[in-house]
């Protein structure tokens, strides 16, 4: 042989362990349940059906019966005096004794391999040697995989056992010797058979992919958008005409929300914990539309009365009244800045590359900021924060739960978008501010997960 | 359920098909690792790497059928990687020589099972199996084998031929191990 023959051969060889399952393999390794239910049905009432036809027969023919049997150990004798003188034939003489009883029942003619298996089965339901199993298999699994070993199988099927056996020891056991070779050839996978039994048999689980760390640790930068939603209310202490004109007239507006989180998932679980840093700016703005008029009275002379020579007689003095026509609007802006510390418990499923999640937590209020301008009378406006109109420094802990959805950009990299709620039970406005301002948030949120 | 199938199947998540994908072709993937590992346990902790870098690459996986082709290089490179990390290779550059040797092999070794191939093969020094694995089993190329092993072509194409050579001479000094066997099974039937 050549060396490049050689070569080849290494390679389709080694190449043959690759191959993957059939899919009528794969089909078989994962039955439907549903056949399985019917599966069930029709072998109890084929179970049933045979039970009832067996003990029939049992019933009508048990003379024969007992006559049949008698006639097989004669022939398994035979070759027991025969073969077993030689303690290494042992393992042989199934074979043998396959060959031999097939012999007797088949004519020359070649059977097809169902045939040969029908026949190769009901041998061993005579043989009480516990080997026989093992041989059979290979016997069978011999006929049935490949033609390069049609003439070892033809050996059970020939016709005159009495003169080839001795023969066919030898081939037998040459086939025996072999079998590792041919195994390695008829088996797909003789590494996997051989070393790895786990993957092939049915026990197998499949595998979680779990590679060590049961914590993965994330780095969450996110931005988002908020709507506050605000409710002013009267404090304690006499009613102010400022609270209908602030319920009219000042609106919320959008507020921005930017913040680092750290993360520590729990591998399996798909369950998180997460904190970090947050700041979120509000703001509100009074339209406050104007109309009104305004009075000047200033003292002039209105009249004078002058002579015929010049002189002036009299001054007649009166008011004169100036009105102007105030209209118009004002917008004023006040801010609210938060900076907090959340913590949040979430737990998130994936589905393929999307990860759908939703989480839980609170939000630990370091400090609350104020800027801007506040109304403090029906017409005007003041800095917030001036007494009497005056805010927390913080507004204590706060609720807060959202809902995501993700998707996988890379291995370590993952987009989400999210919606979240906040409730916040504390007023912004101390006691002192005749009326207390509470707000709850809803928004939506971009973020992005960076696993380290 | 064919491959499309299973692919589409284990994007969408679906832990059937992800089953599926692995019985389907931990068999043969596994082949590869154990080519490339010294036991199959350190081929099984690769297996189970390519498949965990298989899951969470497959949706960059546009055509399924490509999926045998992909994933093998995936077992490779993962078998390569640890390689790597347990020793370090030291490729030898000689005179470039790229002709297929010419020898005279005993027919017996064109009756060898795969395992015992294995087992002959890995009687080259690593590098030079390496080297010969990925060109002659494997079917890359020298400009892929420069890439993977991150040496260069003449070095490639120099390890193939010395690795040739070696198991030349394994096979010429087992020869007559190999007939003694081949006349012992003859006569004595073991």
């Amino acid at each position: 042989m050549e060396y490049k023959d050689f070569e080849f051969h290494m390679a389709s060889s080694l190449q043959k362990d690759e191959l993957s399952l059939s899919e009528k393999q794969l089909e078989a390794l994962f039955p439907h349940k549903k056949n399985n239910k019917n599966k069930l049905w029709i072998f109890l009432a084929f179970g049933l059906a045979a039970f009832f036809i067996f003990g029939a027969i049992l019933m009508t023919t048990k003379g024969k019966h007992v006559k049949t049997i008698a006639q097989t150990p004669t022939s398994t004798h035979q070759l027991s005096s025969n073969q077993f003188n030689d303690p290494d034939f042992n393992n042989n003489n199934d074979i043998l004794k396959i060959s031999q009883n097939t012999a007797s029942t088949i004519p020359a003619n070649p059977l097809t391999n169902n045939q040969k298996k029908a026949l190769i089965s009901n041998n061993n339901n005579n043989n009480n040697n516990n080997n026989n199993n093992n041989l059979l298999s290979q016997a069978e699994a011999i006929q049935t995989s490949s033609t390069s070993f049609q003439g070892e199988s033809e050996v059970i099927t020939a016709p005159d056992m009495s003169i080839e056996s001795n023969t066919n020891i030898t081939e037998n056991r040459n086939l025996l010797l072999d079998q590792t070779s041919m195994l390695a050839v008829l088996d797909p996978y003789p590494i996997l058979s051989k070393q790895n039994h786990g993957i092939k048999t049915k026990k197998i689980k499949c595998a979680d992919f779990f590679v060590g760390r049961r914590l993965t640790f994330s780095i969450i930068p996110e931005i988002g958008i908020f709507y506050p939603f605000k409710k002013l209310g009267q404090n304690t202490g006499e009613p102010t005409q400022l609270l209908p004109l602030r319920k009219d007239n000042e609106r919320a507006l959008e507020g921005i929300f930017g913040a680092i989180y750290g993360r520590m998932t729990f591998h399996k679980s798909g369950f998180y914990v997460q904190t970090g840093v947050a700041y979120a700016r509000q703001s509100e703005k009074m339209s406050l539309s104007y109309d009104y008029i305004q009075r000047d009275t200033s003292r002039v002379i209105i009249s004078t009365t002058i002579s015929s020579n010049g002189d002036t007689i009299t001054n007649i003095y009166g008011d004169i009244i100036e009105e102007t026509h105030f209209k118009g609007q004002k917008n004023v802006h006040h801010n609210f800045s938060l900076v907090d510390i959340p913590l949040i418990v979430g737990y998130e499923r994936p589905y393929g590359n999307w990860i759908i999640g939703a989480d839980v937590g609170i939000n630990l209020n370091l400090s609350l900021s104020t800027d801007g301008r506040i109304l403090s009378t029906p017409t005007a406006f003041q800095a917030i924060n001036s007494q009497p109109y005056t805010f927390n420094k913080s507004i204590g802990v706060y609720l807060r739960g959202s809902l995501h959805i993700g998707k996988e950009i890379s291995e370590n990299v993952r987009l989400y978008l999210a919606l979240r709620g906040s409730y916040i039970p504390n007023s912004y406005s101390t006691d002192n501010n005749p009326i207390f301002q509470r707000y709850s948030f809803g928004g939506g949120y971009l973020g992005m997960i960076y696993k380290l | 359920m064919s491959i499309e199938d299973i692919v589409q199947g284990c994007k969408e998540g679906n832990r059937k098909c992800q089953e599926a994908l692995v019985r389907k072709y931990a068999p043969g993937l596994l082949a590869i690792c154990n080519r490339y590992m010294a036991d199959v346990h350190q081929a099984q902790d690769v297996l189970q790497d390519t498949f965990l870098i298989i899951f969470k690459n497959l949706h960059s996986l546009q055509e399924p059928k490509a999926f045998i082709g992909w994933s093998k290089k995936i077992a490779i490179r993962a078998s390569l990687e640890l390689l790597r990390k347990q020793q370090k290779f030291i490729f030898v550059d000689m005179e470039i020589v790229d002709d297929m040797p010419t020898a005279n092999i005993p027919d017996v070794y064109g009756t060898m099972a795969s395992a015992e191939l294995l087992q002959l093969l890995q009687k080259l020094p690593k590098t030079l199996y390496l080297v010969f694995n990925l060109y002659v089993i494997e079917g890359y190329n020298h400009m892929e084998i420069a890439e993977i092993l991150q040496i260069t072509e003449s070095t490639s194409r120099a390890s193939l031929f010395k690795a040739r050579q070696r198991l030349i001479s394994y096979v010429q000094t087992n020869d007559k191990n190999a007939i003694y066997f081949t006349e012992n099974i003859k006569q004595y039937g073991i």
